[in-house]
């Protein structure tokens, strides 16, 4: 059942395909493009209506603006690749927090962010204890 | 009597379209200095500046301009509209909202620093106003008190950090009081403001590392800090500190920024205080300034609040 809630709650923007993460990294690159300019630019191997149904799939997902240009539309992307970066994370969070286990999740969570303080401090400790030999030694750097 | 509560009225409606455009500016302007430089570089009274600014320069010019210019050139014939009427209670909101954070605060501060004190015992520090040692303090070394303020010094913290690093933290501490960081922080709370918690975040991030700044005198210092830092951060899970409190390692997620930056202290780092000695001769100048031509600058205040608040 939570695997059902999850589906529709989802957030479609942070759900990829690797056919659409490729087609939005070419429209990265071009700032905005026409299904063919994505076509002729060679990158992709695809035909012309794949690409199309996969732009206009971004289109859906809320990751492409688009405007009428002639017959066709010019696309344009709606969120960088930071951006986009930051939705799947956030996602990935909401989605932690919606499971049956959320608590065991988040123990396991704050567990791995204590250790990587505690690698942290560890390295840290180390400096200054390296620097006091130094300045023992009469050294300073 | 009516003449002068419609007075009260339209400056507080003032007040309120000052302090909010004031506001929003200091946010952008948050936002520019961080976008161009390391907020870590950046002075710590420039973020207290950014928070407090606003609220003196609109209540500066209500008090001293929007209100008198009101008594001196408003018709006695009521004019006000119903935004002026929301405007000037909204003001009276922020404002009582801001005294009732403060008692609320300081009721809250009251209560957990009498259980801190409670066996606290007098203990010898150098330079501190007045070190006592807690075996009940909440956190390993606070800062109470804004007239006659007191260093608490928790017993765990004295039994894991060695002489040296004690003085250090204390000498932390020290400085939160000669920087008058509890006033500042009762100052703050005064003064409420939809969105402004993010600036104050920055600003109590910056007096932790001025605080820092001030305390060391050597390398030998910062080291002495940097290893009582993490230390007390090991053993004591980061807290935030009671209200008109400051506490050495409180702020969370600043140990490690702290720590490098010790890590990186040169000679040249000793902080400078005399920078603000030019904005007092400067401040009286402007002053002077606007009193000789007080009166155009009333007849310009009332045509503007004509036309922000009519």
């Amino acid at each position: 059942m939570d695997k059902l809630f999850s589906f529709f709650d989802a957030d479609p923007r942070a759900s990829l395909g690797p056919l659409e993460r490729q087609v939005l990294e070419v429209v990265w690159g071009l700032g905005t493009a026409t299904v063919r300019e994505v076509v002729r630019g060679g990158k992709l191997w695809q035909t012309y209506p794949t690409i199309m149904t996969t732009m206009h799939r971004l289109f859906k997902k809320g990751l492409f603006d688009r405007a009428p240009e002639g017959r066709a539309f010019r696309y344009s992307p709606r969120y960088g690749p930071q951006e986009l970066e930051r939705i799947a994370a956030e996602e990935s969070i909401r989605q932690l927090l919606r499971s049956q286990n959320a608590s065991l999740h988040l123990s396991y969570l704050v567990e791995a962010a204590g250790t990587q303080d505690e690698r942290l401090l560890d390295e840290l400790e180390a400096l200054v204890e390296r620097q006091r030999a130094e300045l023992k030694k009469g050294e300073p750097k | 009597m009516i003449f002068a509560a419609r007075g009260m009225m339209v400056s507080l409606a003032f007040f309120a379209f000052t302090y909010s455009f004031f506001s929003l500016l200091a946010l952008l302007a948050w936002r520019g200095i961080g976008f161009f430089s390391r907020s870590t570089k950046v002075p710590v009274n420039v973020w207290f500046g950014l928070r407090v600014l606003p609220f003196v320069f609109s209540a500066a010019i209500t008090v001293f301009l929007a209100f008198p210019s009101f008594l001196l050139l408003e018709a006695h014939s009521m004019d006000e509209d119903a935004a002026t009427f929301a405007l000037s209670v909204s003001a009276a909101l922020f404002l009582g909202a801001g005294l009732y954070q403060v008692m609320a605060a300081a009721a809250r501060t009251r209560r957990v620093v009498a259980e801190c004190l409670e066996g606290a015992k007098g203990f010898a520090a150098d330079g501190a106003p007045l070190a006592l040692m807690s075996p009940r303090s909440v956190l390993p070394l606070m800062l109470i008190g804004i007239r006659l303020p007191k260093i608490l010094i928790s017993e765990a913290a004295r039994d894991i950090l060695s002489e040296d690093e004690l003085r250090a933290a204390v000498r932390h501490e020290i400085e939160h009081w000669r920087s008058r960081d509890n006033l500042k922080k009762v100052i703050l709370s005064s003064i409420p403001f939809p969105g402004m918690a993010v600036l104050e975040r920055t600003w109590q991030e910056a007096a932790e590392l001025a605080a820092d700044n001030g305390a060391v005198t050597s390398r030998e210092e910062a080291l002495d800090l940097a290893s009582a830092l993490i230390k007390l951060s090991r053993r004591f899970p980061p807290q935030a500190a009671p209200a008109f409190t400051t506490g050495l390692v409180s702020v969370p997620g600043s140990v490690a920024t702290r720590v490098e930056r010790l890590l990186e202290w040169k000679e040249d780092s000793a902080p400078t205080h005399d920078r603000w000695r030019y904005a007092v001769p400067l401040a009286f100048a402007a002053v002077l300034g606007l009193a000789a031509k007080l009166g155009p600058i009333l007849v310009l205040m009332h045509s503007l609040t004509e036309r922000l608040v009519p």
